[in-house]
């Protein structure tokens, strides 16, 4: 499968925007993790900025990073955000109030549970109406989401908008199901390169052992890989920093990869820093 | 679009284990739902349950994955010879080649939920371990089931509320056109669970009898609990491995000519009041079949028995189909059963196409006098050729797909 990056958005600790990442990947400076950014959600109405858990914050973030970063009518894209469980929050919210006497839990909260609650807020936000798919397998979700998004890419002939994303949970679910941080990445996905075009992606999932998933060389990023899901992203966004063209495995499922040659476009577009400067107010979908 | 053949099938929910318990309990009119006695749940409401999971473990090889979800899985599996004709698919194409896709909402969070009241006093800690992945994360029942069927071919859970297991069967398209994959296990599964019932309660959504989809009276859901399967190939990955004509009495009827899916952009919990999205993904459904709005024989609706839902639909299906279209919605047999919504209305259109039935919906005393759909009350018996199946859902998630039935002339030609 051939497809087109048109626009990468990132979050993590001490990292807000692809440039961030991509200097670091480049090698400009070294990865020292950091606090959260703030959340760049003003794109959500005033009601719906109010209802939005974290893993809405985040999602929505990082969809208009890729948007924005693309250049596209963020109407245009079909949505696929891939996540191994959504809110953590929400969900361990929800299951101790059912453990209570009185069993009350708010229908925001309700509502804000479901998987595709996020996909619902950004939608909402930019009056979207193409499809919207949330999808997850645990550890595998990032190559999951990727393909799902690259087989919509292929089969449709459209864009797609994938985010990968997750958040932490709280005590006590954080001891069963350990997820270390906040992380999440986007990609805007095209059928044909535009101008905007920044890389060739050929996907393919691989049954012969191909060995294990590529790892970070970089020691604090190779950790971030192993301890959030959304992050196994990481050796694609490798690939994506570099001048040249390389090619990259994601893990998939046990035996199997998705294997991703990565081919550098170089455009007029890059030559102009603001097609990268996605973290203006005023650059808003 | 390039059909696919739904060349098994099984479904397990309120109205009994297998495909024919559904059918019968169509033709005879008899419901599935009864007044709630699940847990110690004290809501004044029915439920569609099924009957026994409580103990019907999974087998010993998938003990980690013990939860009511997947055994609602299992016990759905082990029906109507689904195990042997995906094991003779997995002969065919080599299990690699062979995808499973699955549709659920809340996964098993029950087991989570009665976690919780188990918790240490003295330190909040969960009993463990908790095999919360194997349980409850929403990959849970597609790496059971596709455990449970030897399969290694792509695995992907999708999550999207109610219309969840209807979107598996347009993934599941796309793979297998892109060629990642010869043929699928696409499927849906949702169990009852407390966050469920209470967060639809906390909604007002929740109706204290029966539901009574698009009755003037209608007021609210009723929850249940179903799983679905269909295993789904290409005519001519059959045709090049010597399976067409198919031998007698392993006849495929049921083809997937269409999906459809969008959003409505309006609301979390409220679809939009003239059902635009739901308009949108009915046209798409349409328009990859190759089918003018005529030419479907009956719409099973998504039909939930919520005011606003209802009135949503009905708005959508009149402004596409007119209002001569038979429609119905079935889920006054099984209740609402979210996430598996999808899948068990996609294997009732499969039924419907099978045996020429359009049920009446059951429970609708009075249409509501608004409507202006041909909602259908009682059951007839006509040939059916094709069936258009909505499912919409929280986020504003629409998906429709269209069936129709294989002609023997589609059997030589593919």
């Amino acid at each position: 499968m051939k497809l087109y990056v048109d626009g990468i958005g990132l979050f993590a600790p001490g990292l807000h925007g692809w440039a961030d990442l991509a200097a670091i990947l480049r090698g400009e400076r070294r990865y020292e993790g950091g606090e959260l950014p703030a959340f760049d959600h003003a794109v959500l109405p005033a009601t719906e900025r109010r209802r939005a858990g974290k893993s809405i914050k985040l999602a929505v973030d990082l969809a208009g990073q890729a948007v924005r970063a693309a250049g596209i009518d963020p109407t245009e894209p079909a949505i696929v955000f891939a996540s191994t469980t959504g809110d953590t929050e929400v969900l361990t919210d929800i299951c101790a109030a059912l453990a209570t006497e009185d069993r009350m839990i708010s229908p925001m909260r309700f509502h804000n549970s479901v998987h595709n609650a996020a996909s619902g807020y950004w939608t909402i936000a930019v009056g979207s109406r193409q499809p919207a798919n949330a999808i997850a397998l645990h550890e595998r979700t990032a190559a999951a989401g990727l393909l799902e998004a690259a087989v919509q890419v292929v089969a449709e002939g459209i864009p797609v908008l994938l985010a990968v994303y997750d958040i932490p949970f709280p005590p006590p679910l954080n001891a069963a199901e350990p997820i270390a941080t906040v992380f999440g990445a986007s990609l805007l996905l095209r059928p044909e390169p535009t101008t905007h075009t920044l890389a060739e992606l050929t996907i393919e999932r691989t049954k012969e052992d191909g060995g294990a998933a590529d790892t970070m060389h970089d020691p604090e990023l190779e950790t971030l890989r192993r301890g959030v899901p959304a992050a196994r992203i990481l050796p694609l966004l490798q690939a994506l920093a570099g001048d040249s063209g390389t090619t990259v495995t994601l893990d998939y499922l046990a035996g199997q990869c998705v294997r991703i040659a990565v081919m550098p476009v170089r455009t007029a577009a890059h030559n102009n820093p603001n097609n990268q400067a996605n973290q203006t107010p005023e650059a808003q979908p | 679009m390039r059909p696919l053949w739904l060349t098994a099938s099984t479904m397990t929910n309120a109205l009994g284990r297998g495909r024919a318990a559904t059918l019968a309990a169509l033709e005879a009119r008899r419901t599935g739902l009864a007044p709630c006695d699940f847990l110690d749940v004290d809501l004044d409401t029915w439920v569609g349950r099924v009957a026994g999971l409580e103990d019907l473990p999974v087998i010993d090889a998938l003990d980690d994955y013990d939860c009511r979800n997947n055994r609602l899985a299992q016990l759905a599996l082990r029906q109507d010879g689904f195990e042997a004709a995906v094991a003779a698919a997995r002969s065919r194409y080599g299990a690699d080649r062979v995808a499973v896709i699955m549709g659920t909402s809340t996964s098993g969070i029950l087991h989570t939920e009665l976690a919780f009241r188990e918790r240490d006093p003295e330190t909040g800690a969960l009993p463990a371990p908790l095999h919360y992945r194997e349980t409850h994360e929403l990959s849970s029942v597609a790496e059971f089931t596709r455990r449970y069927l030897g399969l290694t071919g792509p695995t992907l859970s999708i999550s999207t509320a109610c219309s969840s297991s209807a979107k598996v069967f347009a993934s599941a398209w796309r793979l297998i056109e892109t060629g990642l994959c010869d043929a699928a296990v696409v499927g849906g599964v949702d169990s009852l669970c407390l966050t469920t019932l209470y967060g639809f309660a906390s909604l007002e959504l929740v109706a204290p009898g029966p539901c009574r989809p698009a009755d003037a009276e209608r007021d609210g859901i009723s929850i249940g609990e179903a799983a679905g399967f269909a295993l789904l190939e290409r005519p001519d990955a059959r045709s090049e491995r010597g399976l067409n004509p198919p031998v007698e009495g392993e006849r495929p009827t049921t083809a997937l000519l269409g999906y459809g899916e969008s959003v409505d952009a309006h609301h979390m919990s409220t679809p939009h009041p003239e059902g635009l999205g739901a308009r949108l993904a009915m046209q798409a459904a349409l328009e990859r079949a190759g089918l003018a709005p005529s030419a479907i024989d009956y719409i099973n609706l998504h039909g939930t028995a919520s005011r606003t839902n209802d009135s949503a639909e009905d708005k959508a299906v009149s402004q596409l189909f007119g209002h001569s279209v038979p429609c119905s919605s079935t889920k006054g047999w099984t209740g609402h059963t979210l996430g598996a919504a999808g899948i068990t209305e996609a294997l009732i259109a499969s039924l419907c196409i099978e045996h020429g039935l359009i049920p009446g919906s059951l429970n609708t005393e009075t249409v509501d006098p608004d409507f202006t759909s041909a909602i259908q009350r009682d059951n007839r018996h006509q040939p059916v050729h094709y069936v258009l199946s909505n499912s919409f859902g929280f986020g504003g998630n629409n998906a429709s797909l269209v069936f129709g039935r294989i002609a023997a002339a589609d059997e030589v030609s593919a």
